[in-house]
């Protein structure tokens, strides 16, 4: 018994040692003055990596799940007549929730895994600690343009796959189950608030996107340097990513649309 | 003032005659211990380190001379590839300091520490070229992180640093491209890229076909020629390190068990420096692992 205290205890120590070593790590990454001629390109060059080439899986990934509500949606709304309103239904649903939460779990698999996998390697063939030894911290020329790319691009994902789920709702409701498209286009314009719904959307896949992207960092820069390490923090970076997201966007959910 | 100690060797140095006051006395020690310490450009005194149970070392006493080739050997896992580690400051001794140009170590901030490393070159064992980058954006990475040359300057100068190494016609190849050897001497341009007072070598040697190994160590004597530089290899090719090395530590054990000139170990009467130096299998250090004896493990 008192060895599974023990044990528990050990565990909680080391969560808490992890949580403060990730904690002084995007410190250390983030905290200085930017030099912005060299800062730039390597943002940009993260960005191509991290957001455009997720755009593929992002805009499918959006069109299917808007195509999905658009059909669920009819099927529940015709019981009551007002099958007109699945604009508002597709809408808010996108823009409040799966937006976000889909966009960011679809971020932490592709973009978090690769991001992981790339550091642990650059790790364990080396190139960070001679990236060191040259007198370059890789903190600020490998993590910190990682980090940003991954916190920019998230808003802006999550932006395109609730555009392109919009879309996805109209093609089943309007083109396919024959609802009115006017009415498809001015309930969503009526019911959906910039502020509540659209801002509050941005806001959490902000959120998401600063936690998937630092868990997928910190992973790879902490992994230990063999395939089988490199391999393990992968698996962590999906699963620990996903599981933030889902518990950031209840806490988020509850401050935005709690008191609703 | 206190009396020197009269175990003090820059002491006994001083003609008697020439010294007419004890104050003048202090004043040229005073000189000769910072015209000795001036001359270490890498002094690590009683450094300790472990890696949770295992000592890897003991209170160990390493100084490097500028502009010579000091090469730290040993048997595999003994510490030699750590204790660069420990010059480098990528790693925090236990206890002990490890001074390198007259800045200790351990004790320097992050900025400061990167600083410190911009003038230092390490040719890494697996070479840890960056494999998004091309032979020559590898060269120039440097150049280009410490300096505000212009391009085409930083051109030239990586152009004369592949020269130097053979491989100015393989700038643009990308680091997949490379045979080890290849990469070994591209790595071996960007680590002299910034001119550094001191380069270290791990396992220079290691793996290489013996056209290679000769050219490395052509490179590496040539290198200490030209620009005067403080070199430190780890290695534990014993003909080759000889060769080349003006002084040498021999590690086991997490301790300093052997040093001198070449010439000096070649006669030293160590049983372990013996049986170091000639590749013996008999000899203080064990060739079989801890075991069993075979009549019990097959039960006899």
């Amino acid at each position: 018994m008192l060895t599974r205290v023990q044990a528990l205890g050990a565990r909680g120590l080391d969560v808490v040692r992890t949580i403060g070593a990730a904690s002084v790590f995007l410190w250390q990454a983030l905290v200085c003055w930017p030099r912005w001629r060299l800062a730039i390109p390597l943002l940009i060059q993260q960005i191509y990596a991290v957001g455009v080439l997720s755009l593929v899986i992002i805009i499918v990934s959006g069109l299917f799940i808007g195509m999905v509500l658009g059909l669920q949606g009819y099927n529940i709304l015709i019981t009551y007549g007002s099958e007109q309103a699945l604009g508002t239904l597709v809408s808010l649903t996108l823009t409040r929730e799966l937006g976000p939460v889909v966009t960011a779990l679809l971020f932490a698999g592709r973009a978090g895994s690769a991001l992981t996998a790339e550091i642990g390697l650059m790790k364990a063939t080396e190139q960070l600690s001679s990236m060191e030894m040259i007198g370059v911290d890789p903190l600020r020329r490998i993590i910190a343009p990682r980090f940003w790319a991954g916190v920019l691009t998230m808003p802006m994902l999550a932006t395109i796959f609730t555009a392109v789920g919009i879309l996805g709702g109209r093609l089943v409701g309007v083109d396919w189950l024959g609802i009115f498209e006017g009415s498809y286009w001015a309930n969503m314009q009526q019911s959906v608030e910039f502020i509540d719904d659209v801002l509050n959307g941005l806001i959490k896949a902000l959120a998401f996107g600063i936690a998937v992207t630092w868990i997928a960092v910190f992973q790879g820069y902490d992994c230990e340097p063999t395939s089988e390490g490199i391999s393990r923090a992968t698996t962590r970076t999906v699963v620990y990513g996903s599981l933030a997201v889902l518990a950031l966007d209840f806490i988020l959910t509850a401050v935005m649309f709690g008191g609703v | 003032m206190a009396k020197p100690s009269a175990c003090h060797q820059p002491y006994a140095l001083i003609p008697q005659k020439k010294i007419r006051c004890y104050d003048a006395r202090l004043y040229w020690l005073e000189i000769i211990a910072m015209a000795d310490a001036l001359s270490d450009l890498v002094h690590i005194r009683d450094l300790s380190f472990s890696r949770g149970n295992r000592v890897i070392f003991d209170r160990v006493n390493v100084r490097i001379r500028r502009g010579q080739v000091t090469a730290i050997m040993g048997p595999s896992g003994c510490g030699k590839t750590t204790l660069l580690r420990f010059i480098g400051g990528q790693l925090r001794p236990d206890s002990g300091e490890v001074w390198v140009d007259g800045q200790n170590v351990p004790a320097l901030s992050r900025d400061d520490l990167f600083k410190l490393r911009a003038r230092m070159g390490m040719l890494f064992q697996s070479g840890a070229l960056f494999s998004d980058l091309t032979v020559h954006e590898n060269v120039a990475f440097p150049l280009r992180a410490h300096t505000q040359l212009s391009e085409s300057l930083i051109h030239d100068i990586v152009l004369m640093k592949l020269e130097s190494v053979g491989l100015r016609g393989a700038e643009q190849l990308m680091p997949a491209e490379l045979s080890g050897g290849m990469a070994r001497r591209a790595a071996l341009a960007r680590a002299i890229a910034l001119d550094p007072h001191l380069i270290m070598y791990d396992e220079p040697f290691a793996g290489q076909d013996p056209m290679v190994m000769g050219v490395l160590v052509r490179l590496i004597r040539t290198l200490r020629e030209a620009l005067d530089l403080t070199s430190v290899i780890v290695s534990h090719d014993v003909s080759e390190t000889l060769s080349i090395a003006d002084y040498i530590y021999v590690l086991a054990n997490g301790a300093v068990v052997g040093e001198g000139t070449p010439d000096q170990l070649r006669a030293s009467e160590s049983p372990f420096i013996q049986q170091f130096l000639n590749g013996s299998a008999e000899g203080p250090v064990r060739f079989q692992y801890p075991s069993q004896p075979w009549a019990d493990v097959l039960g006899a």
